[in-house]
């Protein structure tokens, strides 16, 4: 595999991505540690391309995994 | 992230792909822990001062260090300040309501103390690990800090 390809279809286009977000909106627990694992790495890089500290790093991270639990309700 | 472009997405995906391996644990393991509160229908207070941050900002223009950590957390309809004396956090809720206050540590425990009529409160101990609190206002104010390490 080229390095310049993605491993993988893109995230809304993958059934098995749609799946676990599915049982996570269900409340599956399972699914959303799978969730946090495949794209851990994305959102920690999106925040060190900030050029964010550690402690606003975790903030950040925190307050978008939670944001995310809810399905992106706006304020939240 | 709704302003980002498919070609920054992708850029910053496959950034992520080579440097997974450097992802830290603790990172992962907020997410995961992140789950627990999906359900809970409270609104989010931003860190919003931090008088840690505020000290080392300042460091080069004063000599004196501060003795007292305090930090601010605001959210639409609430703000929490928060100060740290010895080992007691003592903080206030703003505009001053009554109310109760969790604290929640971030291995799962909880413990829960009163918000006066003046909205002032007392956590004694500080916990020893992580930890956030959940406002519940009498007039129904439904408030949840992010995680805090004094």
């Amino acid at each position: 595999m080229a390095d310049n390809k993605l491993p993988e279809p893109a995230m809304r286009d993958d059934p098995h991505v749609v799946a676990l977000v599915t049982r996570a909106s269900g409340g599956g627990q399972d699914a959303w540690n799978e969730l946090v694992d495949r794209y851990g790495a994305l959102v920690y890089t999106i925040c060190t391309r900030g050029r964010l500290s550690n402690r606003d790093i975790e903030d950040v991270g925190q307050d978008g995994w939670l944001y995310n639990t809810r399905g992106g309700e706006p304020g939240a | 992230m709704r302003d980002w472009d498919d070609d920054r997405l992708l850029a910053a995906l496959s950034q992520a792909l080579k440097a997974r391996e450097a992802v830290p644990s603790w990172f992962i393991e907020t997410g995961k822990s992140a789950f627990a509160w999906h359900n809970i229908d409270a609104e989010l207070a931003q860190l919003t001062y931090d008088s840690d941050q505020d000290h080392h900002a300042l460091a080069a223009l004063r000599s004196e260090t501060a003795s007292i950590r305090a930090l601010t957390f605001t959210s639409a309809h609430l703000s929490l300040e928060l100060e740290v004396t010895g080992n007691s956090l003592l903080g206030q809720l703003l505009p001053p309501r009554a109310g109760e206050l969790e604290i929640h540590t971030r291995a799962g425990g909880m413990s829960t103390t009163e918000v006066d009529e003046i909205g002032c409160f007392s956590v004694d101990p500080i916990p020893d690990s992580p930890f956030r609190l959940r406002c519940r206002s009498a007039d129904g104010t439904d408030v949840l800090t992010g995680w805090v390490t004094i």
